[in-house]
């Protein structure tokens, strides 16, 4: 179960990788939103991960909890959960408004973030 | 917008009062079973997406309780008062306190985490719709 | 009461008064309560600072679950002098933000704006007071979702680029963070940073720990802008709103600085000296970002941008000091965190005064304004020497204490780098201070009044205490020798 577990996390982080890559502006988020659901995938299999018997218990079992998934990565990725979400609206938004406000979602052109090179004090652009 | 989609007009609002009452039922029940404020405050925000898609933004706002930033506003501020009290008691903070009331054909248990849980409802409900509101706008904006 | 829960209240307090924040009217209001909860978090970091002084340690058990189980917020005086600094930043900026802000954010938004100013004042708290490794990851989320939002609120377009770059950036580097704490989790079974550095040793062999240790320090390192993963800095430091420049420059790289000297000496005590060459590295690194962000600050011809470069090039010192890994080398890293948080803080105020007058941080735009604006000319003289390090002025102590570090380990190089990079920092505070002073002034006739009060008041506050703190190192040093004692993992 770990290797199925273990393929889909380099699946989807592969995915992510290839779609940071990118140009588009809105690819490069999808891209970010997947790697932290790759992230969420290895820190839930800190917690044993091939285990049947459900975290909760009625009493403390100690033959049971043995055998028992562990509940507090559940905890800890559901908070990450929480967060990649906040993030992944917040970048919406905001790539919404750089998209109207530049009239382009091709990360090239955004590069304007530069000042021009025309400067007078700052050198010649050098070209990768 | 020409066409009007009747059907589901007609039935949007339905759903989406189903949709409200449903993520009430998953905030009261979520303490010790599946569920909870975060989960039940997602299904209030689908409710709202709904409405927004079919009215648009400014009826999907009226059906809110709040507008959305006051909401989140009091969300939070009742979730972190729910950990106060404790600190009156000399525990530290975020320490919760629970009570069983009997209902007669079942017992429910009330504590300050419920206080907790309603405030990260609203403070979903509200922030998400505040973001959902603000792409939907700025949709309209440019369409 | 009060003083059992003190570490809890300078969390809760700015994250109790956030919203309450974002929904008052008008433009006075919020800045008043923000300005009110971060001068009642100054008091309180104080007052925290005073009780860990003589090396003992605060904890606290939040909700009552004892540690290493629950979340524990730990204070040594590490903590306590970091959250001095955040707090004491928010509290010296504030008064400077109500102008400033004004004329830069439109009115709507300034409500927003504050809130999202005591929300990452409350992440940057929370990171430096937490005990628990996951815990300090959420904070450090607070904190960069609610900086990304400010950098956003820019005048300028570029603004959007440059909260969207630090967007990607940070992501990247928090999903680095989490990635390294999954897999220490899965080694340890345990999240308390305390308790980590019990059972780390231990396991340290393992290739899980190995990989853990390399995400942590990478995410970090992006999150401090170590060189040569910088490239966010400049463009968020240029186009966010002047106070926030001032408020980020000072405190955000500081806390992860802080975080970094968490990881490398309390959590992964062994791992950084002896087992890998993680210390070479960061020592190779901080001489490579001395030197190229020095170059780089040399040829902006926007003085934000410059001073942003300038800030990457100080970073550099602070690795060389953590890289040394000694007694000496650390001291001089906690200080320089605490006088370089004043230098750039005064000089980013300066700054954003002249911005205030003239409407750009555009260099040639300054021509002979410093005869102007005498004040602010003043203060960003004064912070200029600072940042060079000119004896008397608090930029000084730290160099002092690094080359002394060097000396110690007979890395001559690196001394010798040390003071090439102080003759560069002449060089790109020299061109500030040509341009305003000594050419004459633009030929459209329009002249500049200096600066209004609120602005200068709190700008020369900052260059004052450049100065105390360059005579009297007493408090800076003494606390960072106690906190190197704290910290662990240093040899002696």
């Amino acid at each position: 179960m770990t290797i199925v577990l273990l393929l889909s996390i380099s699946v989807v982080v592969a995915a992510a990788v290839y779609l940071m890559l990118s140009r588009d502006l809105f690819r490069v988020v999808i891209g970010l939103t997947l790697l932290g659901a790759g992230t969420n995938l290895v820190v839930f299999a800190a917690g044993r991960f091939a285990s049947v018997t459900p975290p909760l218990l009625e009493t403390a079992d100690d033959a049971a909890a043995a055998a028992a998934a562990n509940p507090l990565v559940q905890a800890l990725v559901l908070t990450a959960i929480v967060i990649s979400f906040a993030l992944l609206c917040f970048s919406l938004v905001l790539g919404a408004r750089l998209r109207s406000a530049a009239n382009s979602d091709d990360t090239h052109s955004l590069q304007s973030a530069e000042p021009p090179a025309t400067d007078a004090v700052k050198p010649a652009e050098i070209k990768p | 917008m020409t066409e009007r989609p009747l059907l589901l007009e007609y039935t949007a609002r339905m759903v989406y009062w189903l949709m409200i009452a449903v993520s009430l039922w998953i905030l009261l029940r979520g303490h010790n079973a599946p569920g909870g404020g975060f989960i039940a405050g997602l299904v209030a925000v689908a409710a709202t997406s709904l409405m927004a898609i079919v009215y648009g933004c400014d009826r999907a706002q009226r059906a809110m309780p709040l507008a959305p930033l006051p909401l989140t506003g009091f969300g939070i501020l009742l979730a972190l008062a729910s950990g106060v009290p404790a600190l009156f008691s000399g525990q530290p903070f975020l320490t919760h306190a629970w009570w069983n009331i009997d209902l007669g054909f079942t017992t429910y248990k009330l504590s300050t985490v419920l206080a907790f849980d309603v405030g990260v409802y609203a403070a979903v409900w509200g922030a998400f719709s505040l973001y959902l509101l603000a792409l939907l706008n700025d949709e309209g904006d440019t369409a | 009461m009060i003083e059992s829960h003190i570490s809890l209240l300078l969390v809760v307090i700015p994250l109790l008064a956030a919203p309450v924040t974002a929904l008052l009217p008008g433009v006075r209001l919020p800045w008043l309560t923000a300005l009110l909860v971060s001068w009642v978090c100054f008091a309180l970091a104080i007052w925290q600072f005073a009780l860990v002084m003589d090396g003992s340690v605060i904890s606290y058990e939040l909700g009552g679950w004892a540690p290493p189980w629950g979340i524990e917020y730990r204070i040594d005086i590490v903590n306590a002098f970091v959250a001095l600094i955040v707090a004491g930043m928010a509290a010296i900026t504030l008064p400077y933000a109500l102008r400033s802000v004004e004329q830069e954010i439109p009115k709507h938004q300034i409500p927003l704006f504050y809130s999202m100013f005591l929300l990452c004042m409350d992440g940057l708290l929370g990171i430096t007071l937490t005990g628990d490794i996951f815990n300090l990851f959420v904070f450090l989320e607070i904190s960069s979702l609610s900086s990304y939002t400010l950098i956003s609120m820019g005048r300028q377009r570029r603004a959007l680029t440059a909260a969207y770059q630090y967007l990607i950036m940070g992501t990247i580097g928090a999903t680095f963070l989490l990635i390294g704490i999954g897999l220490i989790y899965a080694e340890t079974g345990t999240l308390n940073m305390a308790d980590l550095s019990n059972r780390l040793p231990a396991v340290f062999s393992h290739h899980t720990v190995h990989t853990a240790f390399a995400f942590i320090v990478v995410g970090v390192a992006l999150k401090l802008a170590m060189f040569p993963l910088h490239l966010w800095l400049p463009n968020a430091y240029t186009y966010a709103p002047s106070a926030i420049t001032v408020f980020l420059a000072a405190t955000a790289t500081k806390v992860a600085v802080y975080v970094m000297l968490r990881v490398v000496f309390t959590v992964f005590s062994t791992g950084f000296t002896s087992d890998t060459p993680t210390d070479d590295m960061f020592l190779l690194l901080g001489v490579l970002g001395v030197l190229v962000a020095s170059f780089y600050a040399i040829y902006q011809g926007d003085a934000k941008r410059l001073l942003a470069y300038s800030s990457v090039a100080q970073i550099g010192y602070i690795l060389l000091g953590i890289g040394f890994a000694s007694a000496l080398g650390v001291t001089a890293a906690v200080v320089h965190i605490f006088n370089h948080a004043l230098m750039k803080g005064a000089l980013f105020m300066a700054v954003g005064a002249l911005v205030y007058r003239i409407g750009s941080s555009h260099i040639t735009q300054f021509s002979g304004v410093g005869r102007q604006m005498p004040w602010t000319f003043g203060a960003l003289v004064l912070g200029g020497l600072s940042l060079i390090g000119v004896p008397g002025t608090a930029g000084f102590i730290s160099k002092w204490y690094l080359v002394l570090a060097a000396i110690e380990q007979q890395a001559w190089l690196i001394a010798a780098v040390i003071l090439v990079g102080s003759l560069l920092a002449v060089v790109y505070v020299w061109k500030m201070v040509e341009v305003l002073y000594f050419r004459p002034a633009s030929d459209t006739g329009e002249t500049y009044r200096e600066a209004p009060l609120s602005l200068l008041v709190p700008t020369w506050l900052l260059v004052i205490a450049n100065i105390y703190f360059g005579l009297n190192a007493d408090l800076t040093v003494g606390a960072a020798t106690t906190a190197v004692q704290v910290l662990g993992g240093i040899p002696q």
